[in-house]
């Protein structure tokens, strides 16, 4: 399925429940977001904000309620057009890195576009990107050769490789120390600003959150805006 | 914490299971492999005391003798003799028939009820039983008529100019008709030969035997059950029993044989007692000389008595008829003919002279090209050329060395008188000689003559003359019946009158040595030796002691006697020439490392799914060899459930590998006779060993545990390349550590080879070893591709080349570099094993055997007659026309020792090789000079040509050792051997045949031959050879066919190698299939990062199945062409390649190695992924 890419992105999860048999993990959460705009949210262990991020990132299925990113419900496409749609609407970056130790910060980065065939020269993209995350110099090193905060940029090049038009990214920088954690974020919010895509992070990093335009406290399955410019 | 945990076990029960499998199917197949041994070995003991019940001796003659010679009570007379068997209606026809002479006693040996030996009523013929083998082999039934055909007893030797060679007298036809067939069991499956093959077996009657044969009351063969083995005291000798017989007079005794020729051994023995007991003697050589000539007058068939003429009453009676003019007129001319001889001999010798210096050119020219081409077969060729050559220049000047003046001639005036002849003439005379080849030949001798003697006295006396069989009782000279050709036309009414008169009684007289020199052979120089009375005694108290000194010195082994202990010799013979065990036990080798490498891998993934639990006990202070001691008793536990399952697969993977001896590998073991034993020694050996292998690969997955940092443990970390920079470097460190010690060896290998290569030579000489030259070929080429293979790959997992464009393909394939250690060794040792299987399977030889021969022949009774000659076609009862089409044919007859099969198709371990003596025509003609054999070795040892492959793995010998037998008399004599390969000969040793009528003078006539015959004429001649000489039980076998029987062993054992290797390789790619396993169960996370950038399950498990398939090709595909390149290297070509069934293997290998990585990819992505994204 090939997806029209809207002008404006959009994100609107509505009444949305998610349990695990008797555990309620998500209960009744509702929020918008659009493009260009960035949300953090935020909780105590176990209070289902992974969870959430995963599915808004359709990686897991709500048990109830609806998830529309740009007015479709990903939840309704077969399992070949949902996995087309993840490829090109959406990006992961994840608290670890995952990134393959066999191939080259650049192979990496091109990973996704191998999912489906792309039009387009997707390494002079990957290379423009690796420009912008400051690895030009390292695009041809494996990951074992890079410190956690590079591998941490690849990941996010990698992600932002398919110009998705969500950004979720899942405790970015857990593994980092602070001020390896400021250039990561610093990096994400440039990005971000530039891609025009919907950043939505889950952090325990409680410094981070006033930088972005929403702050969503997640505490047992409930969500509470904590604070929406 | 308990030092072991059932809820443990029971809690990873999965994986605890399939190691408890694997370590049984190593059990199974370690125990197994032994107990098909043990079947073997059990099956062959069964064979040996069924086939020969409770006999436990024997005294086995080359002659007949009575059976109370041996002073044994419970003895059984028998006669026993190899035969041929035909049905007249059907011609169908049986040889190598053990024909049997039996009373009833001989049943009792089975405790079982005799047969019925009894004539049928109503029936002209005698009875014989037969056994189903035989049955089988003839298609007939009881009441059916047979003819039993076998050699006469005749006491004079064939090959003797007295001896009987007619085929019609030589052979003895019995009819006989079919009283009972029993089963080929017990009596019926006797034989003395350790062989598992099922012998034909014929009874008769013993008396009807004895009869038929001319031998009442005579056996050649006893037994006994008596566990005391039998000695020389046994048996008491006389010299009847020797074939000996004395003429008394008052004065003298005159000791003759009943074979005519005194054996040497009784001669010797003779001379020796006559000479310690100061009694005097006469030895004398008696000949039939053809004619006696002077000028043109000539006597026919005339007798002429060699003796010492210059003593005794001979040299009395010579010296009474000789004056001093005589004397004179013989010196005279004696000194003359001396003067002629010496100056042709000057010529001749100048002559041979030049030729001598050709020679040593040749050898000075081959000493200085040795180096370069010592190893090739046509040097080889050339120096066995040049040794003839010396041989033949050698044997010249011997000849000229020998000839010598005419010697002295005495004869009788009848003789002088009708010759007309005066001291001093020439006298010739011919007389016939049996050659090696059993033709009678004319041989001429001069003389000169020195006296004429009256016929009186010593001159007269005719006792001295042994009596010829067919000519001593004759009234006439024309009635004569002799067994070489007589000429009947020249016998003239003048010799008929002196044959009225005087008969035998010699005409001519000779000094001994030179009637020695003329007329000794093989079987003796000696006619009769005359012993005169002892010193102050009479004649009959002379014949007593020396009767009783005579026989004391007369040892049982040195008169044809030989004392067999058939069951100790046939349950040693048991234990096999080829231990099944160890053969089994290593062609299963890849499947007991195969599952070794897999129960290690299990019991990682098990070790691996507990690190959470290992590194919180760690973490609460356990200590860790307290931790590894509760894995390895888990795995004690695991291991040993698993080996008691394995019993019971040992003894089903026994059962089916004798299946597969009985059917698919039959030729391995000829016939299918295996029953299952099992031995719980072995049984236990087997379980033992199975469990210390498993427990090794166990302890070395625990030992590793240490390697592994706590916190890593914690995180549920099972690799730790990445983890810590300790790690990293305490990995980095035991990697150059291996890397070290890996070129390290392999320097050391390479090092080693070099000088192998270099100094071959020097090693060769001094230390008698090398390695063949397509050996040295094989390894070079197998090393080089395996080494460039792996290093290509080596370099290509750490290539840090970015491609331009990637794609899936290369995304897939570059996976198998995330791990490049484990990859690189998938891809060694799948390598490694298709190599192995590759270039075992290329020694398969699928295509037919090529030979120079068309036919290998053997005859169940000897043949004495020529099959290259028209004349002896004549005599074997040839037509005209098959003669002349078999002159198209050239055949070379050999001398046959009976002796065991030393090939690999006999499965007992041989005691005493068949030998064969090779025609000296024969083996001075190309290729067979390069294995010259003729004449004897330095040392007195005698040259043989034994097959390398019977020597090393059936006997059991180094070829470069001598090898010892016995020769007639029993003494040993040493063979020192030249190897050949690959030849018609695995089953026998070869000497020269006149070596062989040498040491084994009483063995007679030609039993195997080989022939060269024209393609288009190979079916009529084989139809004509085996049709005319049927009596003989004359078989021909194509020789590519006897190669192809001796292949199908060595093929039949590849087969398996194939069979056995393949199924170890196939679970080697369960240990693949694992390793990728444990990639996805490690990259789980990176797997589900795939998945949420939007990779389909399907496309990762196709990525996944693709990069072990990658693995899985490249590891056979270097194998693959190692071996192929390292065989077209070595050997040149692939001219029997066997392209079917090694392609049928390797697709297996590579189809089994397919289904095992999809499996493994369904297995490890079935498990959630993307659990492993979330951070909390």
């Amino acid at each position: 399925m090939q997806q029209q890419r809207p002008a404006t992105s959009s994100l609107k999860i509505s009444h949305l429940f998610k349990d695990f048999g008797a555990v309620k993990v998500l209960q009744n959460i509702s929020f918008s977001l659009t493009g260009g705009t960035s949300t953090v949210i935020t909780g105590p262990s176990g209070s289902g904000k992974s969870t959430l991020l995963h599915i808004i990132g359709t990686l897991e299925e709500p048990s109830n309620g609806i998830v529309e990113i740009n007015n479709i419900n990903p939840f309704t496409l077969s399992e070949p057009e949902l996995a087309q749609y993840r490829n090109t609407v959406i990006g992961f970056v994840f608290q670890e890195h995952h990134l393959l130790p066999q191939y080259s910060v650049l192979e990496n980065v091109l990973i996704p576009t191998l999912a489906f065939k792309q039009g387009g020269d997707a390494t002079e993209r990957a290379t423009q990107l690796l420009k912008r995350v400051g690895l030009t110099n390292r695009q041809s090193h494996r990951p074992a050769e890079l410190s956690g905060g590079e591998r941490q940029r690849v990941a996010i090049a990698r992600a932002l490789i398919n110009q998705p038009d969500i950004l979720l990214c899942d405790e970015p920088t857990g593994n980092l120390d602070t001020a390896t954690t400021d250039t990561v974020a610093n990096l994400l919010f440039e990005l971000h600003r530039a891609e025009k895509t919907i950043l939505i992070v889950v952090t325990h990093n409680l410094a981070l959150t006033p930088r972005f335009d929403q702050h969503l406290q997640l505490v047992d399955g409930t969500c509470t805006i904590e604070r929406d410019t | 914490m308990p030092k072991f945990s059932w809820n443990s076990l029971k809690h990873f029960w999965q994986i605890h299971v399939i190691v408890a499998l694997c370590t049984a199917v190593a059990t199974g197949v370690l125990a197994g492999a032994l107990i098909v041994g043990d079947s073997v070995r059990g099956s062959l003991l069964n064979l040996t005391t069924e086939r020969l019940g409770t006999i436990q001796h024997a005294l086995l003659g080359d002659h007949f003798f009575q059976p109370d010679l041996l002073s044994r009570e419970n003895k059984v007379p028998t006669i026993l003799r190899n035969g041929t068997v035909v049905v007249p209606q059907t011609q169908a026809r049986a040889s190598k028939v053990n024909i049997l002479g039996v009373t009833d006693n001989f049943f009792t040996f089975w405790e079982t009820d005799a047969p019925n030996l009894n004539k049928p009523e109503g029936q002209p013929f005698n009875a014989i039983v037969i056994n189903e083998a035989l049955q089988n082999e003839l298609n007939v039934q009881v009441g059916d008529t047979l003819l039993v055909n076998m050699s006469q007893a005749a006491n004079i030797h064939p090959e003797f100019l007295l001896g009987e060679r007619d085929a019609a007298k030589a052979i003895q036809s019995l009819r006989m008709v079919i009283s009972d067939i029993i089963p080929t069991e017990n009596f019926g499956r006797f034989s003395l030969q350790a062989n598992q093959s099922l012998p034909f077996n014929a009874f008769i009657s013993l008396p009807i035997l004895q009869s038929a044969l001319g031998q009442d009351n005579k056996v050649n063969v006893v037994f006994t059950a008596d566990t005391n083995a039998l000695s020389a005291d046994d048996l008491t000798l006389t010299l009847s029993a020797l074939d000996l017989n004395i003429k008394a007079d008052e004065n003298h005794l005159d000791i003759q044989s009943d074979q005519y020729l005194l054996k040497p051994i009784l001669s010797e023995t003779t001379l020796t007692v006559a000479s310690e007991n100061r009694i005097p003697t006469l030895p004398t050589l008696t000949y039939l000389a053809n004619t006696i000539t002077a000028d043109d007058k000539t006597i026919p068939y005339s007798t002429i008595v060699a003796l010492p003429i210059d003593e005794g009453e001979f040299a009395e009676l010579a010296n009474n008829h000789t004056n001093e003019a005589d004397q004179l007129a013989y010196q005279q001319a004696d000194a003359q003919g001396v003067k002629k001889i010496e100056s042709e001999k000057i010529e001749e010798r100048k002559k041979l002279r030049e030729e001598i210096d050709k020679i040593e050119k040749e050898v000075s020219r081959l000493e200085k090209t040795k180096r370069a081409l010592g190893g090739t077969p046509e040097y080889k060729q050339q120096v066995a050329e040049v040794k003839q050559k010396l041989a033949e220049v050698e044997s010249a000047l011997n000849a000229i060395r020998a000839r010598s003046k005419p010697d002295a001639i005495y004869l009788n005036t009848w003789a002088a008188e009708d010759l007309g002849a005066s001291i001093g003439d020439i006298i010739a005379v011919t007389y016939y000689s049996v050659t090696a080849e059993e033709a009678y030949v004319t041989e001429i001798g001069l003389f000169r003559l020195k006296g004429v003697l009256p016929i009186k006295g010593i001159a007269a006396d005719r006792d001295m003359i042994p009596e010829f069989p067919g000519i001593h009782d004759t009234a006439d000279m024309s009635e004569w019946e002799s067994p070489f050709p007589i000429d009947y036309t020249i016998v003239r009414a003048e010799d008929e009158a002196y044959w009225d008169e005087y008969r035998a009684t010699p005409k001519a007289f000779i000094p001994l040595e030179v009637g020695k020199r003329l007329w000794k052979n093989r079987f003796g120089d000696l006619t009769t030796i005359r012993l005169g009375t002892m010193p102050g005694s009479d004649i009959q108290a002379t014949r007593t002691l020396f009767e009783t000194e005579f026989l004391k010195r007369i040892q049982p082994e040195q008169v044809g006697f030989q004392f067999l202990s058939p069951k100790a010799e046939g349950l040693q013979a048991s234990k096999g020439a080829t231990d099944f065990g160890m053969l089994f036990g290593s062609l299963s080798g890849f499947i007991i490392i195969a599952v070794a490498v897999l129960i290690a891998m299990l019991f990682r993934v098990g070790v691996e799914q507990r690190s959470r639990e290992i590194g919180l006990l760690q973490a609460v202070g356990y200590p860790l060899a307290q931790i590894r001691r509760r894995f390895l008793y888990e795995g004690a536990t695991v291991a040993g459930i698993g080996s008691l399952l394995g019993c019971l697969f040992a003894v089903g993977y026994a059962q089916l590998m004798i299946f597969g001896l009985q059917t698919w590998w039959l030729p391995a073991i000829g016939t299918p006779f295996m029953q299952l034993h099992v031995n719980l020694l072995n049984l236990s050996t087997g379980i033992l060993i199975a469990l210390a292998v498993v427990m090794i690969s166990i302890r070395f997955i625990v030992q590793e545990l240490g390697q592994i940092p706590t916190t890593a443990l914690l995180d549920g970390e099972t690799d730790f390349v990445e983890v810590t920079l300790k790690r990293q470097t305490k990995k980095a460190k035991s990697r150059t550590l291996w890397s070290i010690a890996k070129n390290v060896a392999v320097a050391i290998i390479a090092v080693l080879f070099a000088v192998f290569v270099i100094f071959d030579e020097w090693l060769s000489d001094t230390f008698g070893i090398w390695i063949e030259e397509p050996m040295i070929d094989f390894i070079m080429f197998t090393l080089s591709v395996i080494a460039v293979g792996w290093a290509a790959f080596d370099r290509w997992l750490k290539s840090q080349r970015v491609p331009k464009r990637l794609n899936r393909m290369r995304l897939a394939l570059k996976n198998a570099a995330r791990q490049p250690g484990r990859s690189l060794t998938c891809v060694q040792t799948l390598s490694l094993a298709c190599c192995i299987i590759v270039a075992v399977g290329a020694n398969r030889h699928d295509a037919p055997p090529e030979s120079e021969y068309a036919f290998v022949a053997e005859a169940a009774l000897p043949l004495h007659h020529s099959l290259n000659t028209s004349d002896g076609r004549f005599e074997l009862g040839f037509s005209e026309k098959d003669s002349e089409l078999l002159n198209a044919s050239e055949i070379f007859p050999f001398r046959v020792l009976p002796g065991e099969d030393v090939s690999c198709l006999n499965l007992y371990q041989p005691q005493k090789p068949q030998i064969l003596g090779a025609p000296d025509t024969m083996i001075a003609q190309s290729p067979w000079t390069q294995l010259w054999i003729g004449g004897r070795a330095e040392d007195g040892k005698v040259n043989a040509i034994g097959d390398e492959n019977s020597l090393r793995w059936i006997l059991h010998h180094n070829p470069e050792d001598d090898f010892i037998v016995q020769d007639e008399f029993g003494k040993p004599v040493r063979l020192k051997l030249v190897t050949a390969s690959d030849s018609l000969f695995q089953s026998q040793l070869i000497i020269s045949e006149s070596n062989f009528t040498k040491f084994f003078p009483s063995q007679s006539g030609y039993q195997f031959f080989l022939i060269k015959t024209p393609p288009d004429l190979q079916a009529e001649t084989a139809q004509i050879l085996e049709k005319t000489l049927a009596d003989y039980g004359f078989d021909l076998t194509s020789a590519s066919e006897r190669l192809a029987s001796y292949r199908a062993v060595e093929n039949t054992y590849i087969s398996t190698f194939q069979s056995l290797g393949g199924l170890g390789v196939l679970l080697g790619t369960f240990g693949l299939a694992l390793v990728l396993f444990r990639n996805i169960i490690e990259r789980r996370g990176e797997l589900a990062t795939l998945r949420a950038f939007g990779f389909r399950r399907q496309l990762l498990s196709r990525m996944l199945f693709l990069e072990s398939c990658f693995l899985l090709a490249v590891g056979m595909l270097i194998g693959i062409v190692a071996g192929l390149v390292a065989i077209l290297g070595s050997q040149g070509s692939l001219p029997s390649f066997p392209w079917l069934s090694l392609t049928i293997t390797l697709l297996l290998i590579f189809g089994f190695g397919i289904i095992a990585n999809a499996v493994a990819v369904a297995v490890a992505l079935r498990s959630p992924l993307l659990s492993m994204l979330k951070s909390e």
